[in-house]
């Protein structure tokens, strides 16, 4: 299988790449990180359709809106996007969501309490949750374990949402990364055993053997979407890993695209 | 050559033994040898240097002569293992006789020593680990340093100037870094500049995730500069097999960075 071509094997499936960036990488120099370069090699590949969030959106409060909408300008129907909330522009980034949301191709809002340094049970957070779950609009998170080196990832916590979630029982929220690191991959399990509003992404460098395999034991395929965090990490790696894995057919087509293509009401 | 499926494998990163800290990643006993089989039938790993976690966890000397027993043994030979050499403390107190052991333990297959000074706590800057970088140098010996050992604060803060600095002073010495655990590998112009200035780095592939990064790094560098290894059991073997194969590089690339270059470093150790 590994002498095949990824696009060969890819042919047979729907596939949704649901968690990227575009944009210049903040601290990060990537060659090859252009939109072009990006989207060229998700097509390639054969990722069907892509939904971003702009490097721009967490670092800046407006530039990266404007450039996330000209990305989707130019990519079609094969482009969507996730509006961002920042919570140290509370009413601004409310504002702008409130604005934007129903726009062409936005399919959901991304929020990143650790690059934001503030908790989502926050009291900076609280109207932004209302109006997600009112909206019914997808929230993407970023989620990881607060014992990580990185201090910041106490921000992102998996069991800082759980108030949340269990607050707004309607709300579909989505941790990227599973909670990103070591016990914490397994405890996300556990959070999704109890509420069944949570969905999760493995974006990123998650590619712990039997991982998967596990989460579809105990919770299901129905529930995790296929992400890269492209360019953070090249989605070879991510297309190889999971049409790889020994699962049904069924759960393959699940995560590779059927869930976002329900999760995110796109059409084909 | 010519097609994908004869490119051969040459794992550098395979590790074996008991990890005390999780059954799942463990691998002892008549498994070894069976996955080093499977991998070759499946994935066209043709050779695999083994590291083992009795020295990373233990009790390097224990381990190493663990391993020098295993790969001693005729179903192991028949798989192409050949064994990492992990550092040994006692040589800080008597280093007059790690010449003598480095050429023994090459004679009984090691191929690579492994340096894991932040977790066995000794030192590698050139003022304290110079008589044994002479050794090496001398020999051409490979040295390996993971990304996590030269990570001071456990936060991606890499002390790249040290290695540079060894680098330039014995530079006979192939040094590979792999990048352990750490997503300090994303952060590449540290690696450019690494690549750019010296001549005896090395970069293993397992963690080069970045988009585009194998290609960028050959492109910029050269692909002599990679080589292929799997991280087993932290990483599925065939992610890196499937990444360098589905890489938009020629195909003399691909076998470079999978096993022709760090052939040919071993090839050149005079021992």
């Amino acid at each position: 299988m590994p002498f095949d071509k990824l696009e060969d094997l890819a042919k047979n499936y729907l596939i949704i790449d649901s968690h990227l960036h575009l944009g210049a990488l903040p601290y990060l120099y990537m060659p090859s990180n252009t939109e072009e370069n990006i989207v060229n090699l998700l097509k390639k590949i054969g990722v069907k359709k892509a939904i971003c969030s702009n490097h721009g959106s967490l670092s800046t409060v407006n530039y990266g809106l404007g450039e996330l909408f000209e990305s989707l300008d130019r990519y079609g129907d094969f482009l969507y996007g996730y509006l961002v909330f920042n919570p140290n522009f509370e009413n601004d980034s409310l504002k702008s969501i409130e604005k934007n949301f129903k726009k062409n191709h936005i399919v959901g809002i991304k929020i990143h309490p650790s690059w934001h340094l503030c908790y989502p049970h926050d009291k900076k957070y609280e109207r932004f949750w209302d109006f997600a779950a009112k909206n019914e609009i997808p929230v993407l998170t970023h989620s990881w374990d607060p014992e990580a080196p990185n201090k910041s990832q106490k921000f992102s916590d998996p069991y800082g949402f759980e108030n949340i979630i269990k607050k707004y029982p309607d709300l579909r929220l989505t941790l990227a990364h599973a909670g990103g690191r070591g016990k914490m991959l397994y405890n996300v399990m556990s959070l999704m055993e109890k509420y069944q509003n949570l969905y999760v992404d493995f974006a990123g460098d998650i590619f712990v053997p039997g991982l998967i395999e596990e989460y579809i034991k105990r919770v299901g395929s129905e529930r995790l979407l296929f992400g890269s965090d492209m360019p953070w990490v090249d989605i070879r790696f991510h297309l190889a890993h999971v049409l790889n894995l020994d699962i049904a057919e069924d759960d393959k087509k699940n995560i590779l695209g059927l869930n976002a293509l329900k999760l995110f009401d796109l059409k084909i | 050559m010519g097609l994908e499926q004869d490119i051969e494998f040459y794992d550098i990163n395979f590790w074996f033994g008991e990890n005390y800290l999780s059954e799942k990643y463990s691998l002892t006993g008549k498994s070894i040898i069976d996955m080093l089989l499977k991998r070759k039938e499946s994935l066209n790993i043709g050779f695999t240097l083994v590291s083992n976690f009795l020295s990373y966890f233990y009790d390097q000397k224990l381990g190493n002569i663990q391993t020098s027993k295993l790969i001693s043994g005729k179903e192991f030979k028949k798989a192409g293992a050949f064994g990492t050499l992990f550092m040994e403390p006692d040589f800080f107190y008597n280093p007059d006789r790690f010449e003598e052991w480095l050429k023994r333990n090459y004679e009984d297959g090691f191929r690579i020593l492994r340096i894991f000074p932040k977790t066995h706590k000794y030192p590698f800057e050139i003022s304290m680990f110079n008589y044994f970088y002479e050794v090496l140098n001398s020999f051409n010996f490979p040295v390996m340093i993971s990304l996590d050992e030269l990570d001071i604060t456990g936060n991606k803060n890499i002390e790249w100037d040290k290695i540079s600095d060894i680098a330039d002073v014995y530079d006979n010495m192939p040094i590979i870094i792999d990048g352990g655990e750490s997503k300090e590998l994303m952060y590449n112009c540290y690696i450019l500049s690494l690549l750019n200035n010296t001549s005896n780095v090395y970069f293993e592939t397992h963690n080069l995730l970045g988009f585009n990064q194998i290609e960028d790094l050959a492109s910029a560098n050269g692909s002599d500069r990679l080589i292929f290894g799997s991280c087993h059991p932290f990483f599925n073997d065939m992610l890196g097999v499937s990444r360098v194969l589905n890489s938009s590089l020629d195909i003399k690339d691909k076998s470079k960075i999978a096993s022709l270059n760090i052939k040919n470093i071993i090839e050149n150790i005079i021992i």
